[in-house]
């Protein structure tokens, strides 16, 4: 389903050479690179791999660092952090590695394993604080854990994508309704128009606790853990009245159909739905997957808001710095990360991966410019980013909440228990996790 | 007889219904190799391609080095099977045949081995391999998996159909241990050494996870794992894969045919009397 | 009448004392050092990357261990896991797995080896299809079946059109497989009925099936191969043909094979991962814990997912030791029912 050519990845790349300098928007360096060999472990395969190995190579090529990147098994099923455990077992971790997200970097923070990025955003070769203010707030944020009492830059980002609402502009017409619903009840009344002027599924999709219960229960003020992350805060009328509004969907108003995996995506490119939620990088991969014949322009909008906000969540991957690294590799590592998120870096890594640029000042090159004119749909993603977008909670357990949470959804959905009794059944595992056994 | 003029077409029937429902999955993964990328996904599924993209094959040959990954495979496939075969069939002669002192509890401790789960072993083994010094080399990929509890454990069954008066015999003409089993167990059990040896060069072939675990370059990678370049975070690209893993397949299909007569052979003993 | 070379070996008598000059004594302690100079190679390697890491694994479950090694809990994990209904369930559901797949699996192996060994016509070609699926890549079978699978747009479903039935969740379906002809109505997901396995998990098992038949069918036509032709052509002169044939002469001769692939087979069913992982696991959304409502996490999984997502390698190790224990029960419970006629050790 992937159609990116390699051809233009090269034109970007090009583009982005010939465009800025490649340092112009951070301070100088305080001391010269040293010409060192790192280890960068990533869990990108396939054609991703590829485009990121070309960044790679862009960098090798024009920097005394040398970076050996390999692909370590997929971030996506386990496969990567089985390595990264293994290796830190071994005591033989890599210098760099990619984690799929907070959760992650703060169980490796848990096993001292890790060098917070912050000492290096401090640093004479970091940023300054209005530099910093370059990168959108919330891709910070899901890098920040509190360490040792205080909160600061773990990891750094690297790939940043967010939840959004797909549609079919012509089925939703039909339905008579004119524009992407702003609020969560809309979405039900349009849902209901959808199943009763149309044959189409209304809404198809793949849940679990991020599409959509976490983004309707934070939308309204809600929360799944408590801010000190040691106690389970959805378990109120809010985590209830999410959970309640989707089974609703699926059971009683059964204007949803639940899928899984990708397969939703085959539905809606043929045309038969109306809308789904995914996130922003699948958009060229529904289009990939429609027929010749039936061919019709997605529109793409922000997830519905709650009372306080539209509780769109992040997801992507980050990099993180192993402190077994001798210093002046720990060093080389986060110059090359600080390259790699660099605008040109950023804006070609966007563009290549369908994932987002991660500074204001990517979203404003002529570059991206250029493509978010001919596709203005490139915009919406960020603008649901700036609307207040969050990741998951960086609990060193929630790989373990995670599953649970997910069946409390699917409990539901399934009309197995109901809402009221999911959460309350969740909740008491989670607490329990969390107060460790 | 009436019935046995019924036997032969039933049987034929029987092997034939077996044998598409064996290769159904198969024959959809060949016909698959030859889509273009939409038509592998499209719903309802076509059976046959609309256009017979042989071109897959080749796009799928140069996504990366799988020259160098073939490569690979081969070396590790035959290093474990030769490795595998010496070090079981020697033991497992042991066990059968020769008095040894705690054998019985050797070989309980070796059937013990097999149940242990892997997952319980991958990061005690990386662990050594790292100690060794053996990350990204073959030996990680050859050596651990050079003596298998499985293979002694048929080649055992067999050579303990080997009659013993074959050893008395060769005891009196003056042969020790080691010549009797190169030269009389050995070809005796022809069989269940090709089968030992074709199911270790199989797994061997085919081990995609522990390959993954010890290696990094792309010098000493497998073409299992090489595959992965079909797969990313958000897509696959079926029939690129396919086609891949039929390349990955061929080989093995061939190594089969080779072996399929020493696997059917039948012992004649009429030599032995 | 000596005993026929291939009848399954009773307990083989010891050969006699060779007549040599050397005493006796020295002649036993040098056969033991040969013995042992055989046995070192595969102990070697074996000791090193088997039965260390078993060791190493029981070590960790000692602890509370969840990246790094943290305090000593002593039998803490076991005692938690003994407690866990997740983890009693994923046992049930991987003795279902076993019950369910390795009798089938070593009958139809049995079937068609004994089909091949008829002497048909092409029947070199047909080994060739029944080995197909075992020698190609799980991985990639298994995306294959995942495809024939899938509820919306695969293969089983448009068969099941054709024949005018209703279409299945198949791998979503967490209704039981006795219930297959249930209408499939409204969402693709189905409230669990009591007992396993669910169609979800029985289907996986039909792919288990389909892919290991042809490793016990090599297996069984190289033990087949090595009954000696003097034995069945005595049996066919004395009246047995057909099933009695079989029944009297063959199965029984066979039967240190049954044994060899009935304790291989359940201990592979037991840790089977790949074919589980990629029909029944979850991935990304759900976490790499198994489908929906987790009605096809088998131990394996279980496992997987407490060491690699959850990263609880105490608790894992644990896990896969306990996991480790019930296969020996198993194993054993195996051997008494098949291994009376088959030689231990000499």
């Amino acid at each position: 389903m992937v159609r990116f050519r390699l051809t233009s990845l090269g034109m970007v790349l090009l583009l982005a050479a010939c465009g800025a300098q490649p340092n112009s928007s951070t301070a100088s360096t305080a001391a010269p690179e040293e010409a060192v060999t790192i280890t960068f472990w990533h869990g990108q395969s396939g054609v991703l791999g590829q485009r990121l190995q070309a960044l790679v190579d862009q960098f090798n090529s024009t920097h005394k660092i040398h970076v050996n990147a390999s692909f370590e098994g997929s971030y996506t099923s386990g496969q990567l952090q089985q390595k990264i455990v293994a290796a830190i077992q071994a005591g033989t971790p890599p210098d760099l590695a990619q984690v799929p997200g907070p959760a992650d970097a703060a169980q490796f923070v848990k096993a001292n394993a890790v060098t917070p990025v912050q000492q290096f955003v401090d640093s004479p070769d970091g940023f300054s604080a209005s530099q910093l203010k370059d990168f959108y707030g919330p891709f910070l944020d899901d890098n920040r854990l509190v360490v040792k009492g205080k909160k600061e830059l773990v990891s750094w980002p690297l790939s940043k994508s967010v939840s959004v609402l797909y549609y079919n502009p012509t089925i939703v017409q039909q339905a008579g309704v004119s524009s992407p619903p702003r609020t969560w009840d809309q979405f039900q009344q349009d849902l209901l128009a959808v199943k009763r002027s149309t044959s189409a599924v209304p809404l198809e999709w793949t849940p679990d606790l991020y599409y959509f219960w976490a983004a309707y229960m934070r939308g309204n003020g809600g929360d799944i853990l408590s801010g000190s992350l040691d106690k389970a805060a959805f378990n109120n009328d809010k985590g209830i009245a999410a959970l309640q509004y989707e089974a609703n969907l699926v059971l009683s108003d059964k204007t949803a159909v639940v899928t899984k995996g990708f397969d939703w995506q085959n539905d809606f490119a043929n045309g038969k739905v109306a809308y789904s939620v995914s996130t922003s990088v699948s958009l060229p991969y529904i289009e990939q997957a429609m027929p010749a014949s039936g061919k019709f322009q997605i529109g793409e909008a922000s997830l519905p808001a709650g009372s306080v906000k539209a509780g769109n969540t992040l997801f992507g991957n980050n990099l993180l710095i192993f402190n077994k690294a001798p210093q002046n590799h720990q060093r080389a590592a986060w110059l090359f990360m600080k390259w790699l998120t660099d605008t040109d870096q950023t804006v070609a890594w966007a563009l290549a991966s369908g994932y987002l640029p991660l500074r204001t000042s990517g979203l404003n090159s002529p570059t991206y410019q250029q493509k978010v004119a001919a596709d203005p749909r490139l915009s919406v993603p960020l603008a649901a980013v700036s609307s207040g977008a969050e990741g998951v909670q960086a609990s060193a357990d929630w790989n373990k909440i995670q599953p649970i949470l997910n069946d409390m959804v699917i409990a539901a959905l399934a009309g197995r228990k109901t809402p009221q009794q999911a959460v309350s059944d969740a909740a008491d595992k989670v607490n329990t996790i969390l107060s460790g056994y | 007889m009436p019935t046995k003029r019924l036997r032969r077409p039933l049987l034929y029937v029987t092997m034939t219904v077996a044998g598409v429902l064996m290769a159904f999955p198969f024959v959809w993964m060949v016909l698959t190799s030859l889509k273009s990328e939409s038509e592998a996904t499209i719903f309802p599924p076509h059976l046959l391609p609309q256009s017979w993209l042989f071109g897959n094959y080749l796009q799928a040959w140069r996504s990366a080095p799988f020259a160098r990954y073939f490569v690979n495979s081969g070396i590790i496939a035959i290093g474990q099977t030769a490795l595998g075969l010496s070090t079981s069939a020697l033991a497992a002669y042991a066990l059968a045949r020769m008095r040894v002192p705690g054998k019985r509890v050797i070989f309980g401790i070796l059937i013990a081995t097999l149940m242990i789960p892997p997952e319980a072993t991958l990061i005690p083994n990386y662990i050594t391999i790292q100690r060794l010094h053996w990350y990204d080399t073959y030996f990680a990929l050859i050596i651990p998996f050079g003596a298998s509890v499985l293979s002694i454990f048929l080649l055992r069954q067999a050579f303990l159909q080997v009659p013993h008066e074959l050893y008395e015999a060769a005891v009196l003409d003056g042969c020790s241990h080691a010549r009797y089993l190169a030269q009389i167990v050995l070809p005796l059990s022809r069989s269940a050494v090709a089968v030992v040896g074709l199911l270790t060069f199989i797994r061997g072939w085919n081990d995609f996870q522990w390959p993954l675990i010890v290696t990094s370059s792309e010098s000493v990678r497998p073409v299992q794992v090489g595959l992965s370049i079909f797969q990313s975070d958000v897509s696959t690209q079926f029939q690129l894969l396919m086609a891949g893993t039929m390349m990955a397949v061929i080989p093995i299909l061939l190594l089969f045919l080779i072996a399929q007569r020493q696997l059917v052979q039948g012992i004649s003993r009429a030599g032995l009397r | 009448m000596r005993p026929v070379a291939g009848a399954a070996p009773l307990e083989a008598v010891s050969p006699p004392e060779p007549i040599r000059p050397a005493s006796p004594k020295a002649r036993r302690r040098r056969e033991a050092l040969e013995g042992y100079l055989f046995l070192c190679p595969a102990l070697v390697i074996i000791g090193l990357f088997y039965v260390y890491p078993a060791l190493y694994s029981f070590y960790v479950s000692l602890f509370r261990w969840e990246v790094v090694q943290e305090a000593f809990v002593g039998l803490r994990n076991y005692a938690h896991l003994l407690h866990d209904p997740d983890f009693g369930h994923s046992m049930l559901l991987s003795i279902v797995y076993v019950a369910g797949s390795v009798p089938i699996e070593i009958a139809i192996g049995l079937a068609l080896a004994l089909l091949l060994h008829q002497g048909l016509r092409a029947r070199a070609f047909f080994r060739l299809l029944y080995f197909l699926p075992y020698i190609t890549s799980q991985v990639a079978l298994s995306l294959v079946w995942g495809w024939i699978f899938n509820a919306q747009y695969g293969v089983a479903n448009a068969v099941l059109r054709l024949v005018h039935l209703p279409p299945q969740g198949w791998l979503l379906a967490n209704n039981g497989a006795s219930s297959v002809w249930q209408v499939a109505s409204g969402g693709h997901l189905h409230a669990p009925d009591a007992a396993p396995p669910s169609l979800a998990l029985a289907s996986i098992m039909l792919v288990t099936v389909w892919f290991y038949v042809g490793f016990h069918t090599v297996v069984y036509l190289s033990g087949l191969s090595a009954i000696p032709t003097e034995v069945t052509e005595a049996a066919r002169i004395d009246g047995a043909a057909g099933f009695s044939l079989f029944r009297y002469i063959t199965f029984p001769l066979l039967t240190p094979t049954t044994y060899f692939l009935l304790i291989i087979a359940t201990i592979g069913a037991m840790t089977s991962f790949n074919i589980v992982y990629i029909l029944g696991g979850g991935g990304v959304q759900a976490g790499c814990g198994g489908n929906p409502l987790e009605t096809t996490k088998v131990a394996a999984l279980f496992i997987f997912d407490r060491f690699w997502c959850q990263t609880e390698l105490g608790y894992a190790s644990a896990a896969a030791f306990v996991l480790s224990l019930v296969i020996l029960a198993l194993t054993v419970l195996n051997v008494r029912a098949v291994g009376r006629r088959v030689a231990f050790a000499d």
